[in-house]
């Protein structure tokens, strides 16, 4: 594995440990900008894993790099909505 | 009161740590006044929170079994959350508190502690008094929060995740 494969691999872990704590927090806050918060750092992981498994399983075509750059939309976009979402308080 | 449960959480911790501790030995490793010890240790019975054997010269101390109904798990769930422990505590040492006293303490903006003191008196914690346009808020059951504020410890998840929503909190503030 490369150096920049394992950086890859070990963000993902990370932004998983992020988004099963932000989970936590919105099961207990039960507040929408936790929640999309927590979707952001969900589709991150996701983004990690996906890319991580080019090399375990290869895939033909742009496929993985065509999904990542959606997750990467997806992603900003979440972040995006948690800033402008406001609570019902 | 807030020293009061500071101490009393001391103890309890203590004694739950080193289960048969006797007298001397809590008022030598806590420090705290013979007399003084004695009356907390007395509350921390009364409240079935620990239990005292005589064995000898000594009077030992065990803590006792907490038996948590749903409605102790409901406010436990609350205390997890430090900004709703820290209203609490507020309320705890100053009832009928309106949201304007509470913010000023806790430091955070008004609507943030209007949410959080909605979600206590929906959860039935806390009761809200209306009087004029002013609202007036206190705690339901003193006594049943206190013991479950001795008894709770914050544990590294609890941190892990406080944080995080304090995070967000900053930003909503900003």
């Amino acid at each position: 594995m490369e150096l920049d494969e394992i950086i890859r691999v070990l963000s993902s872990f990370l932004a998983l440990a992020i988004f099963t704590i932000s989970a936590i927090a919105y099961l207990r806050e039960r507040r929408r900008k936790i929640l999309l918060v927590s979707a952001a750092f969900f589709f991150y992981a996701l983004k990690g894993f996906l890319k991580v498994s080019d090399i375990i399983i290869p895939q033909k075509g742009d496929v993985i790099d065509i999904a990542a750059n959606l997750l990467d939309f997806v992603i900003l976009l979440l972040f995006f909505s948690a800033m402008v979402v406001k609570e019902s308080r | 009161m807030e020293f009061d449960l500071e101490t009393r959480r001391k103890i309890y911790e203590l004694i739950k740590k080193s289960p048969g501790i006797h007298f001397r030995e809590i008022e030598r490793r806590l420090k705290i006044a013979v007399g003084n010890l004695q009356y907390h240790l007395r509350y921390l019975e009364k409240k079935n929170l620990i239990r005292s054997d005589q064995d000898g010269e000594y009077i030992r101390y065990f803590p006792k079994d907490c038996q948590l109904d749903d409605v102790d798990k409901k406010i436990l769930s609350f205390l997890r959350r430090r900004t709703s422990r820290r209203i609490l505590v507020y309320l705890l040492n100053n009832p009928n508190a309106n949201n304007k006293d509470v913010s000023k303490a806790v430091r955070l903006s008004p609507s943030t502690i209007s949410w959080h003191l909605n979600k206590l008196v929906e959860a039935g914690i806390v009761e809200k008094r209306k009087e004029g346009r002013e609202s007036y808020f206190e705690v339901k059951d003193p006594e049943r929060i206190v013991k479950l504020l001795i008894t709770y410890k914050e544990s590294f998840l609890d941190r892990l995740v406080e944080g995080f929503v304090e995070a967000w909190e900053h930003t909503e503030r900003k």
